[in-house]
């Protein structure tokens, strides 16, 4: 079974990862959305109580693992990359960031990065304030308005799911990439996040279920 | 003795159960009143406690050793009120000079202040905030200055977590102080006896004293003209609207009880429609509705100023209304208590009866009058189940002590096995719990900052004043919808509506909400802004809720009933011999089902092979009964079903025969391995998922916020399914995980009752008809809009399929 779906988007080849992300094979890039790095943690701090492994251990496995599969020259990260303040758990980022010295790490902050400038500096970060422009594509956290004509903008924050039904009144609901020129909306990618229910509309989805991407 | 000589005022005659509490009080005593409203149930505790309190004044005159002598806990605020009014009018009557304070959620910040300094002799409040006050510092201080204390309408409480609550509560207040007398107020429950022996808690003794008052109640079923034209399926029962309103037309003030909000709301519509003249003496009444529109309708029945009001269970509790002479009861009661609680909201003035009319909403429903006439008549009635290891609610109550005053575990834990709900737990158990609040469970991380419950010298105590605040607001064991709050454009509030309603709409469509057709101009953040609409058509919104299963005994005296129509030669109630023409027509295609024999019918028609079964036992049961058959069926060969149920029965549709005589000689339906046979039929992991909302939501896993105030807690929110992910992947032995899966087990597929139902058809004659055509009896279960699917596949394997389905 394949794990990744190649698409075209704008004349550019595009993987589609079971990893809820994307690989542009042209530029070497891994594209990262919403990890939400830090979660629990932020809620073990404020008392609630959530297992402290939850979603860290395996989204930095998913992580380590990616690299050693596409051996990317860089990760963008489409914002809310860590979750909220910092907290002790900022220490497994710069950790994860120690083991790819070459790799060039981008991060366009979302509204989840509230962390201060010398943080991102620790971890070698490279942070753009809305969005970064390369060829015809716009990388940004939120979907961005006025995109121009001809420009494709790929966008994470929505969490995108879709919703299928089946035969016998079945329905599933499950995490997508979602296309609707001129915006590609990735899934989040931490495994500690939620979904937003988003209609297909006029649009294409691809949906995850962690071993297969499928266009529904 | 101050009873004597207020009673000789009112020129009154205490009711022997009176005299008897009063005295038991005075002995000092503990127990459980069982005393129907309406018959002075709250003097006959009260003036035992008045005396008591009188002479515990006299012995200690310091000012200053003066605590709370009295804690009234009641369910509900508008009993509270009651409460208030009747205990003052005693006060003032007798110049007893008490300070008789009511402490809910509404209490003001002053109020509360000048309770904290003065120490009110009688509190009256609700389970939610004793649990506030013991969230308070010095709380065990104040609280030990507590004798007494009343749990009113304690049946109400029981079955629910709520009732766990006050058994912790009053754990905690028993050990402050030893001598701490406990008295309970209960409508009457088939088990009594546990009640008080809850309530008390172990080592306890105490009394029941019933008042065992003749309670006269007329029971008649509204029947339709013609049985022909009378539908064989439906829940909202509007054929009869006219004849309800005859009785309304013909009684002083009526209520009108419906199962849900959406069918009262129809319900009122309807009445309207058909006689206009109504317009502002007919009222809506449910628990969506604004305390202001509520108030004014209660206000309005307490004048007698309302002709009739639609109403939910909102109106099930609470202050009589003296106006109301007739309830009508629109569809199935679900429960004999239920029936009787509703019937007695009239005719409550001593040796009054008590009148209730019962609206059948389909023709096999008829039957149910005269089941609760039986059933009133040889006083059958239903258990309240108490929740047993709620840890939930302990977590709750273990971080409350801890940011009150902060305990001391040796202390706490063998108070808990005190109570019914936690004398199970073992040390590991408890230890467990306090893993999870000191160190948010087992932890391995070397940057972890879990921060709740601090341990010092062996106390546990919360430091943090943020974690103190958000755990205050959090106090409770009522977990809602997130709600939207409907308000015009003037800003006038109208109500709140579940938000997953309001997210379906568009603006510019209408609904029906308050009794009024309602256009959605726009929603901003959590606030619906509508205006009145002149369309005659909108949505009605359906709220959640409203499924209750056919209660245990009601399913009884139903199958009563139908073994005593078999029996000609015994007189027979006028609902059953109107149901005559159906009995034959259904003994015509099939086999009449009763009591004494499980009536099975197979059928083929163009959707495909149907098996319908009769077992008299309420959806819970049926809906495990179906899944247990569909996996025992499954075992010899694949099969999908698709199953309806009502109380009933229920049916399995496949698109291959089965054979189910032999089937059944195989052991289709037999107890051997009945638990691990349910066990794997049903997807337990779906309904403990739901069930884990709530258990998030009281131990505090869930924040919801902090109310009207914009703090940002959106870092801080995430929704229960994902903690439930979390724990099944990362800690699947977590309590309350475990908890969500007993509590499926126990409650959602009601075990006990499902074995019991199994055992009972493993002796009955099993008479299997192949029929031609529907019946009577299978119709309305075929009508059944709600299906289910039931096949043992794991989610990957679903997913897949579906997947395959889309190619």
């Amino acid at each position: 079974m394949m794990d990744y779906l190649p698409i075209q988007l704008n004349g550019i080849t595009v993987y589609l990862l079971v990893e809820k992300c994307v690989f542009l094979p042209h530029t070497h890039t891994l594209v990262i959305a919403d990890v939400h790095l830090g979660k629990a943690a932020h809620f073990r701090k404020s008392g609630i109580i959530i297992p402290s492994s939850a979603g860290t251990q395996r989204d930095y496995k998913t992580l380590h693992h990616l690299i050693v599969k596409y051996n990317p020259n860089r990760i963008i990260f489409l914002g809310d990359l860590f979750h909220s303040i910092a907290n002790a758990s900022w220490q497994y980022f710069l950790e994860f960031v120690n083991c790819y010295p070459w790799l060039n790490l981008i991060l366009i902050l979302g509204n989840h990065d509230i962390l201060s400038p010398t943080h991102y500096d620790q971890a070698n970060l490279l942070t753009y304030k809305e969005s970064l422009i390369e060829d015809k594509m716009i990388f940004s956290h939120a979907p961005l308005d006025n995109i121009p004509y001809g420009m494709l903008n790929m966008a994470g924050h929505i969490h995108p799911a879709a919703s299928l039904k089946g035969l016998g009144k079945q329905s599933l609901k499950l995490p997508c990439f979602h296309f609707q020129y001129p915006y590609f909306l990735l899934p989040a990618f931490g495994s500690l996040t939620g979904t937003f229910l988003l209609p297909k509309g006029d649009g294409q989805q691809f949906v995850v279920t962690g071993k297969v991407v499928k266009e529904i | 003795m101050l009873a004597e000589k207020w009673f000789k005022q009112k020129h009154w005659k205490p009711h022997q159960f009176q005299r008897e509490t009063w005295a038991a009080v005075i002995d000092g005593e503990s127990g459980l009143l069982n005393a129907p409203t309406g018959y002075g149930k709250t003097y006959a505790l009260w003036f035992g406690i008045v005396e008591q309190l009188v002479a515990y004044r006299q012995k200690h005159p310091k000012k200053a050793s003066h605590g709370v002598f009295c804690l009234w806990i009641t369910p509900l605020r508008s009993l509270s009120q009651e409460i208030v009014l009747a205990l003052n009018r005693v006060n003032e009557d007798l110049d007893l000079q008490l300070d008789i304070a009511l402490r809910t959620g509404d209490t003001s910040l002053k109020e509360r202040k000048r309770q904290l300094l003065e120490h009110p002799d009688v509190l009256i409040t609700t389970p939610e905030s004793i649990h506030l006050m013991l969230a308070q510092k010095g709380a065990s201080n104040r609280l030990k200055q507590i004798q007494f204390i009343v749990v009113d309408e304690w049946h109400e409480l029981l079955g629910s977590k709520r009732g766990v609550l006050t058994e912790l509560a009053l754990s905690r207040l028993k050990h402050l102080n030893p001598k701490l007398q406990i008295w309970g107020i209960s409508a009457t429950i088939g088990n009594l006896e546990e009640a008080k022996q809850i309530l008390l808690g172990g080592q306890h003794n105490g009394l029941v004293i019933r008042a065992n008052l003749p309670k006269k109640t007329q029971i008649t079923t509204v029947l339709p003209d013609v049985l022909e034209k009378f539908p064989w399926g439906g829940h909202l029962g509007i054929h009869l609207a006219t004849k309800v309103l005859d009785i309304i037309n013909q009684s002083g003030t009526t209520l009108i009880f419906t199962n849900t909000r959406s069918q009262a709301e129809i319900w009122y519509q309807e009445l309207l429609k058909l006689q206009p003249d109504l317009a502002g003496i007919l009222a809506l009444h449910h628990g969506s509705l604004s305390e202001e529109i509520r108030q004014w309708v209660e206000e309005g029945l307490h004048k007698g100023t309302l002709k009739a009001v639609v109403c939910t269970s909102s109106l099930d509790l609470g202050v009589d209304f003296r106006p109301v002479d007739t309830v009508i009861q629109v569809g199935s009661a679900k429960g004999i208590a239920r029936f009787l609680q509703r019937a007695g909201r009239s005719g409550h003035q001593p040796g009054a009866t008590s009148n209730i009319w019962f609206v059948p909403t389909h023709s096999l429903e008829i039957m149910e009058g005269a089941a609760l006439r039986y059933a009133e008549q040889h006083k059958l009635m239903e258990n309240r189940i108490p929740y047993i290891r709620s840890f939930d609610v302990l977590i709750q109550y273990l971080v409350t002590l801890a940011v009150g005053d902060g305990f001391k575990p040796q202390e706490i834990y063998p108070e808990i096995l005190q109570t019914h709900c936690f004398a199970s737990i073992t040390p590991a158990e408890f230890r467990q719990c306090l893993l999870l609040i000191t160190q948010g469970g087992k932890t391995l991380d070397a940057y972890d900052e879990f921060h709740k419950v601090m341990v010092e010298d062996g106390l546990y105590k919360v430091v943090s004043r943020k974690i103190a605040m958000q755990h205050r607001l959090s106090i409770g064991a009522i977990v809602s919808d997130t709600m939207m709050s409907v308000h015009y454009l003037s800003g006038k509030y109208i109500g709140s509506i579940e938000e997953w309603f309001i997210s379906r709409l568009k603006t510019g469509d209408t609904f029906w909400f308050a009794g009024k057709n309602l256009e959605l101009l726009r929603v901003k953040d959590l606030r619906a802004i509508v205006k009145i609409s002149t369309k005659k058509k909108g949505l009605v919104p359906s709220w959640m809720g409203g499924r209750l299963p056919l209660s245990t005994h009601l399913s009884i005296a139903i199958r009563h009933m139908l073994n005593q129509w078999q029996d000609q030669s015994l007189p027979q109630e006028p609902e059953m011999l109107f149901l005559a023409p159906l009995f034959q027509e259904q003994e015509k295609r099939s086999a009449l089902p009763n009591g004494n024999r499980l009536v099975i019918e197979k059928t083929q028609t163009k959707e495909g092979f149907h098996l319908f079964f009769y077992p008299f036992e309420g959806k819970f049961v049926h809906e495990g009964m179906a899944a247990l058959i569909a996996h025992r069926l499954g075992k010899t060969k694949a099969y999908t079903f698709s199953v309806a149920l009502n109380d009933y029965g229920f049916e399995l549709l496949s698109d291959q025969e089965v054979f189910i005589e032999e089937a059944i000689e195989q052991g289709l339906l037999t107890t051997y391995q009945l638990s691990q046979d349910v066990q794997q039929s049903v997807n337990m992991t779906e309904m403990a998922r739901k069930r884990f909302r709530d258990i998030a939501g009281i131990a505090g896993l869930v924040f919801q916020g902090y109310p009207g105030r914009k703090i940002k807690t959106k870092h801080l929110q995430a929704n229960s399914g994902l903690f439930f992910k979390v724990f099944e992947e990362y800690e699947p032995d977590n309590l309350l995980l475990k908890e969500a899966y007993d509590e499926v087990f126990d409650f959602q597929l009601d075990y006990a009752r499902l074995q019991a139902a199994f055992k009972r058809i493993s002796t009955q004659e099993i008479v299997i008809k192949h029929t031609t055509r529907l019946t009577p009896f299978a119709f309305p279960i075929f009508a059944e809009s709600f299906r289910e699917r039931f096949s043992n596949e794991a989610l990957e394997d679903r997913l897949t399929k579906i997947i395959a389905q889309l190619e």
